[in-house]
């Protein structure tokens, strides 16, 4: 029986765009090969796009707030100083502690972070190893922890390149006139050969271990490209004009000898493994090669990533995976799952990630235990060093980090350091939280941040963001204006956030308005501004215009994911079924993550009559949410009226109701229909109410409305029901259908004479000083518009499980309060008072009555 | 762990799979191979050194 062995290779920053045009060329032989034989794509990163953050995602099939790598650097467990992230900063197993503990034979080299070496059931090679601070070949130390077992240190030593060890011979194929370089003034050639050095190191100390050493999994991280990228990707052609000539004519071919030099190293690896193993090449990230990356790179700590896309690659071979096929929907965090089940490992259900299992010819169901963290056995877990081992190596790896533009320079007093460090790593957590759809987390992290740096515009910017996502309008309202206070952004970039904006409270007409007017003003790539045109157009109904906006952005950039989706619902809402489905599908081609896009793509598929199809994206939605009731939804009235397969509807049906997360007491109504007067029956009948109490009692509403700003967000943000749970909360008719079924919801559901209702409606504009049409004109457009509201209302209360509806009349309930109190506590499950609900009523608030109808 | 032997005389080709010698200066494909590689390429380094000292010997004792 044939072993299974699996070669993993990290490629930092490694990405189609700049890959593709070499490889095309036949500069690429070695990786053209394994994209034939194999299954390749694009991978999806995580945000922030830093890499010790995202490797150790890779290797842990978690995101950062679980894994505990915040930063390119950390506060030292003493609290007294700044250390690099390390191999002891995570918090979880890594995917080499897991096979270890599992009784594989593991190796890996210069994972970033992964110093001091792990003590692995296998050799593991710290990303200390390859870095010459500024030593000479002759002086340069090894620092301790580097290598584990520790007694092969000296051995591994010997396969360390130093920057001054190379020649002309290994730098003129990255630049061929070296020679015209004077390397007094211009220190970019000596960044060649150092980048090349450390690369060239790790891989020889790596060949050597899989040429002659037993190994089940092997993995190398090489942040070569990276490095080569940030270095001179701007001077890749094409020449851009900013850049000067004589640059580009030196500097121009070093992106793709640093690709080709990889591929020449991966041809290597691939002629040292035998056809049992399945070989993985990934890359974290990519680097934007064209107009999208940033002409300047902003001045604030890991400015650099911004020169980062969001699609890494993937390319995999082996005994088991598809040939020559595209994979889809990949990220970052599904490395460690796809790994584990490669070696029929069961996964862990505190992993972020899945397994990639379009990668696969076949794959056998892969079981499933809450955490691999609760496993015992001896994992190889890293041990904290004594801080005092080796402090000139940290410092050295902080220097490199600084002269990258990862991190500031440290600064001379040491708290402000540590301060610096502290608040980086809190805000690349909250963006980690935000990146994994906890924004709850986020936001005290980002209240925190911005209140001790009121100036730092990028932490008060991320918070309206927050804020604008829960629905709380009013405080993203009040960041944004300290945000012009600040002048920090220029008016136009205000301009796209106040539009942004404007789109949550649902005014799309002065968002468009501010977009139209910024559009000319600011960089289309980064400001998305056709993007957020397109979502005015959508708010709008206006699909065939957003669809032209869409086209805009989608020749900035064809791989965002979003612009995808809105195409696709663009199309939906068109009722044009093959173009929305196909635009839901690149959607998820280029983040499967999406549970939305597989909903989309279901219902789409749903209406277009393809069953099959659409129970199998639909699926793929649940698994992702299993509270997506509305996907369940469906779900059973697939199986069960179109694909006769009732054990599922019944599975599906006894989920949705088992996600059912309590019930809130709904009064509802069109406006003037007594909806206020019901929600101080309901308090004062004893029942708790969702208010924010903003909206004071006035001549309308004498009573005062009982209303809550946030539930005019409904329609986008659902993030506050857990907060209405067991509460009355009003909510206008035409809102009702954006309740999610999570939930149950009771509704007592106001009605009243169409005309009492236009009148008072009248009557309160022009109290409120608003003009209003003629008073004895019956405006039957506004009745008929009501009425049809009033239909599409009860039409989808009886459509679902969840909601039940109890009608009350208005007129009723002044002329008989007890008797209809009577009435809503029995619907409430007699839980109230009814003779103080009775209290609550006024008959003279039946201020417009019905005129008698003749005839 | 493996010690390493002369490795000079190892037949190392070329990607087009011409046979090559080890050139004292190194070159990126030697570092592509890995560890022989660069052992290889030290060896050559070493044994050039030795030979132009030989060679700095020999003309001392010419000229001597």
């Amino acid at each position: 029986m044939s072993k299974k062995k699996v070669l993993l290779i990290g490629w930092d920053a490694a990405d189609w765009k700049a890959i593709n045009p070499i490889m095309d060329s036949g500069e690429m032989p070695a990786l053209q090969g394994l994209v034939e034989q194999g299954v390749a794509g694009k991978l999806l990163t995580i945000d922030p796009p830093y890499s010790p953050m995202i490797w150790s995602s890779i290797a842990t099939g978690k995101r950062p707030y679980k894994h505990g790598i915040h930063g390119f650097t950390e506060v030292a467990p003493d609290g007294k100083s700044v250390r690099p992230v390390m191999s002891t900063s995570r918090k979880v197993k890594g995917i080499w502690n897991i096979l270890s503990q599992s009784g594989y034979k593991t190796h890996v080299v210069g994972w970033w972070p992964s110093h001091p070496a792990e003590p692995i059931n296998g050799i593991a090679i710290s990303d200390m190893f390859q870095k010459a601070k500024q030593s000479t070949p002759s002086n340069w130390k090894m620092p301790k922890d580097t290598v584990h077992p520790a007694e092969y240190s000296d051995f591994f030593k010997q396969f360390r390149v130093h920057p001054h060890e190379l020649t002309g011979e290994h730098l003129i194929p990255f630049v061929p006139n070296a020679a015209k370089i004077d390397l007094k003034r211009d220190k970019r050639l000596m960044s060649v050969a150092k980048v090349t050095a450390e690369v060239a190191s790790l891989h020889a100390a790596f060949t050597n271990i899989i040429r002659t050493q037993e190994w089940d999994f092997a993995a190398i991280y090489l942040d070569g490209i990276d490095h080569y990228c940030h270095g001179f990707m701007k001077y890749h052609p094409p020449h851009r004009p900013h850049i000067s000539k004589a640059d580009f004519d030196l500097y121009n071919y070093v992106v793709t000898a640093g690709y080709r030099f990889h591929d020449m190293m991966l041809r290597r690896l691939l002629e040292l493994v035998d056809d049992d193993t399945t070989v993985i090449l990934i890359s974290d990230h990519g680097f934007q090669p064209d107009h999208l990356r940033p002409r300047n790179i902003p001045r604030e700590p890991a400015g650099p990533a911004y020169e980062h896309s969001p699609h890494g690659i993937i390319v995999a071979k082996g005994p088991n995976i598809r040939k020559d096929e595209v994979v889809y929907g990949a990220s970052v965090i599904d490395i460690t799952p796809t790994i584990l089940s490669i070696f029929g490992l069961p996964l862990a259900e505190d992993m972020d990630g899945k397994v990639l299992v379009n990668l696969f010819e076949k794959i056998e169901e892969p079981t499933l235990i809450p955490s691999w963290e609760d496993v015992p056995g001896e994992a190889g877990m890293p041990v904290e060093p004594d801080v005092s081992d080796d402090p000139d190596a940290q410092k050295a790896m902080l220097e490199q980090l600084e002269q990258l533009g990862y991190i500031d320079k440290q600064d001379s007093d040491m708290s402000k350091s540590i301060e610096k460090t502290r608040r980086e790593c809190e805000f690349n957590l909250a963006r980690a939280y935000i990146d994994g759809g906890e924004i709850e987390p986020a936001i005290p992290i980002l209240e925190k941040l911005a209140e001790e740096m009121p100036d730092e515009a990028r932490f008060r910017f991320r918070l309206a963001t927050c804020y604008q996502m829960i629905g709380d309008l009013k405080k993203c309202r009040s960041s944004i204006d300290h945000l012009r206070a600040l002048d920090v952004y220029d008016g136009p970039t205000l301009d796209v956030m106040e539009g942004s904006l404007l789109i949550g409270e649902r005014q799309p007409r002065k968002a468009l308005e501010l977009f139209r007017e910024a559009e000319t003003k600011v960089d289309p790539t980064t400001s998305r501004v056709s993007l957020q045109i397109a979502r005015c157009y959508m708010l709008l109904s206006r699909f065939q215009d957003a669809i032209r906006a869409l086209e805009i952005e989608m020749e900035i950039d064809p791989d965002n994911p979003m612009t995808h989706q809105l195409m696709g619902t663009a199309y939906l809402k068109m009722q044009e079924y093959a173009p929305a489905a196909e635009y839901f599908l690149n959607a998820i081609g280029l983040d499967y993550h999406s549970p939305v896009a597989h909903f989309q793509l279901g219902q789409t598929l749903y209406l277009m009559g393809k069953y099959e199809e659409s129970s199998n994206a639909l699926e793929v939605a649940v698994s992702m949410v299993p509270e997506y009731n509305i996907a369940r939804e469906l779900l059973v009235k697939l199986y069960r009226t179109y694909l006769d397969e009732p054990e599922k509807a019944n599975m599906h049906e006894s989920k949705f109701a088992s996600n059912i997360k309590g019930t809130i007491y709904v009064v509802s109504g069109l406006p003037r229909t007594g909806t206020s007067m019901m929600m101080q029956m309901l308090h004062k009948g004893g029942l708790d109410v969702f208010t924010d109490g903003e909206r004071g009692a006035d001549d309308n509403n004498p009573l005062g409305y009982y209303e809550h700003e946030v539930v005019k967000s409904l329609p986008r943000n659902k993030r506050w029901l857990p907060k209405a749970k067991d509460k009355a909360v009003k909510v206008i008719a035409n809102l009702l259908p954006n309740l999610p079924p999570q939930y149950n919801y009771k509704v007592v559901f106001m009605e009243r004479n169409l005309y009492e209702v236009v009148t008072s409606q009248r009557k309160m504009l022009q109290r409120m000083g608003k003009s209003t049409q003629q008073e004895d004109v019956l405006p039957t457009r506004l009745v008929q518009s009501f009425e049809q509201s009033l239909k599409q209302v009860k039409a989808w209360a009886n459509k679902h499980p969840n909601v039940e509806v109890l009608y009350v009349q208005h007129k009723e309930v002044i002329e008989n309060p007890f008797e209809q109190a009577l009435r809503i506590n029995e619907f409430l499950d007699y839980q109230l008072l009814p003779e103080l609900m009775a209290e609550v009523v006024d008959s003279k608030l039946h201020r417009e009555r019905a005129k008698p109808v003749e005839g | 762990m493996e010690q390493f032997p002369n490795l000079l005389d190892l037949d190392f080709k070329t990607t087009t799979g011409e046979s090559f010698q080890v050139p004292p200066e190194g070159s990126l494909g030697l570092l592509a191979i890995g560890d022989i590689g660069v052992i290889a390429w030290r060896q050559a380094r070493e044994k050039a050194r030795q030979e132009k000292l030989e060679e700095i010997q020999r003309k001392r004792e010419k000229s001597d």
